[in-house]
């Protein structure tokens, strides 16, 4: 691949050799260290061959020694282009206007990415950078980077890091957003623990604390599992710690919800578009006639061609949408195999609403039929969890005597 | 008169070659092929091509000729002490 290139920037010619012994033609040139490339026998006295333009010059006295004709074929390369073309001045003036609003139209911003938001929505981004200096069509030499980042952290208090990258006229914008702060307790801090969840008591771990319920016991949410606070059995001199305690319940679940006993089958008809989409320097140029996607129901495929010169990007891009038409066809299903994944989908969705780390103990799913396209499916989820919710309490002030 | 039985001794080249564990080619000149399949030849310490035809290619090297045969034989680059080879190669025979 260089080696093509920097033979296309030296510039080929390519040559006829005709005579009674081109290979003595070929054996001269070889000695005196000229390259010959792509030699191909045309004929029983004549051969083609590639050699630099450079080279070319040196063939007058080798042919005449070696009794060959010689004649070119073809020239090709950058040098013998510019030579052709030397004498045509609007086609230079084009080019050269073309290169200078090529170059001058790359110093400005065409395209921003944002990479790494998952709850934080892009255009809250944008709208937000474009305040801070960075939106399309700013002139990318004058983007700090670092007052971009800061400016952004200060006004965006739910992100965490932000950096700009510059690629050519892109920027891509890359952001991390905040994790909320778990609650920390200060190890002086009082505090009992709460039922998070309503359930039956199954085991319990207490490692600091008086438990004020016992195995087997009901509990409901927010009823007070372990206290905090300390009581000598005289009745003075209260203490008031920090309860640490695992306590394990039994919780229920259940969840309802009707499904059809039809699936709407996509299938497609044959029939698609597609439809190009020039952008040039931030201007969206659609390259089609009439309505963008013609179907009613369809899928559609993007993809994204870029021009860029070592990654970096240039300003112009080609958007290629195919839409494929479908129609959608009811067939009907199986009513067990309609319970069987509704029952799924629901435990799923319970599973989802659940503590991390908690043990499903069994599932009872039962159904019924509404009407002869829908089943009705009650699926009844029971679960071991740890229930304990640490509660911070306000130490009593003490009354001066 | 009792006639000397001549034996021939290795060359000097060869003996030091032999001795120092250097390679053949290095020291006496011998060709050295580079063959890619049956679709690509180098040959390096070549002296010259003695002849080019679409089937056949011949060249002249310091220990004889080297001929190869095959189809669409091109030579896609020849300098003075290499020569790259394209095209089915279906044979090659080496002789005095």
């Amino acid at each position: 691949m260089l080696s093509r290139l920097i033979h296309y920037l030296k510039g080929s010619v390519v040559l006829r050799i005709s005579g009674t012994f081109p290979e003595r033609f070929v054996n001269v040139c070889a000695s005196r260290g000229i390259l010959l490339r792509d030699i191909k026998r045309l004929s029983k006295n004549s051969i083609r061959l590639t050699m630099s333009i450079h080279s070319f010059r040196l063939l007058p006295p080798i042919a005449r020694r070696t009794g060959v004709r010689v004649k070119i074929l073809r020239k090709s390369g950058l040098f013998p282009m510019l030579h052709k073309h030397r004498k045509r001045k609007v086609l230079l003036i084009g080019v050269l206007v073309f290169m200078f609003l090529f170059i001058g139209l790359n110093q400005f911003v065409w395209k921003i990415e944002i990479t790494g938001n998952e709850k934080i929505p892009t255009t809250t981004i944008l709208e937000n950078l474009k305040e801070c200096g960075l939106s399309v069509g700013a002139f990318r030499h004058s983007l700090n980077q670092k007052k971009i980042k800061n400016d952004m952290l200060i006004k965006m208090t739910d992100l965490s890091w932000l950096w700009a990258e510059k690629k050519g006229s892109k920027v891509i914008v890359t952001v991390k957003e905040k994790i909320p702060i778990p609650e920390i307790f200060d190890a002086n801090d009082y505090c009992s623990i709460v039922a998070a969840k309503d359930g039956v008591i199954h085991s319990m771990i207490v490692r600091n604390g008086f438990p004020a319920v016992k195995i087997g016991d009901t509990v409901q949410k927010n009823s007070l599992l372990v206290s905090g606070m300390l009581e000598s059995e005289r009745g003075v001199d209260t203490r008031y710690l920090q309860a640490e305690a695992e306590i394990y319940a039994r919780t229920w679940y259940e969840k309802t919800k009707a499904f059809s006993l039809y699936s709407r089958d996509p299938k497609e008809t044959g029939a698609h578009v597609t439809r190009y989409r020039l952008s040039l320097f931030g201007l969206d140029i659609p390259c089609f006639w009439g309505k963008e996607n013609p179907y009613e129901e369809s899928i559609s495929e993007h993809e994204l061609y870029e021009l860029s010169l070592f990654g970096n990007y240039l300003g112009i891009s080609l958007s290629k949408d195919t839409y494929r038409e479908i129609e959608y066809k009811d067939i009907r299903l199986a009513q067990d195999f309609v319970v069987e994944n509704g029952a799924r989908e629901l435990c799923d969705a319970i599973d989802a609403v659940v503590f991390p780390n908690s043990e499903l103990l069994n599932s009872t799913p039962s159904h019924h039929v509404i009407d002869e396209d829908t089943v009705e499916v009650t699926v009844v989820c029971e679960y071991l969890e740890n229930i304990a919710q640490k509660v911070k309490m306000e130490r009593p002030t003490e009354e001066l005597p | 008169m009792k006639k000397k039985k001549v034996k021939k001794r290795p060359a000097f080249r060869e003996v030091l070659s032999e001795k120092l564990s250097l390679p053949n080619d290095m020291l006496l000149d011998l060709p050295r092929l580079t063959l890619c399949g049956n679709h690509e030849l180098e040959v390096e310490n070549y002296k010259n091509v003695l002849e080019y035809l679409e089937h056949s290619i011949s060249l002249n090297c310091t220990e004889g000729i080297i001929r190869l045969t095959g189809e669409n034989l091109e030579i896609t680059a020849i300098t003075d002490d290499s020569v790259s080879i394209r095209g089915n190669i279906l044979s090659i025979s080496f002789s005095q």
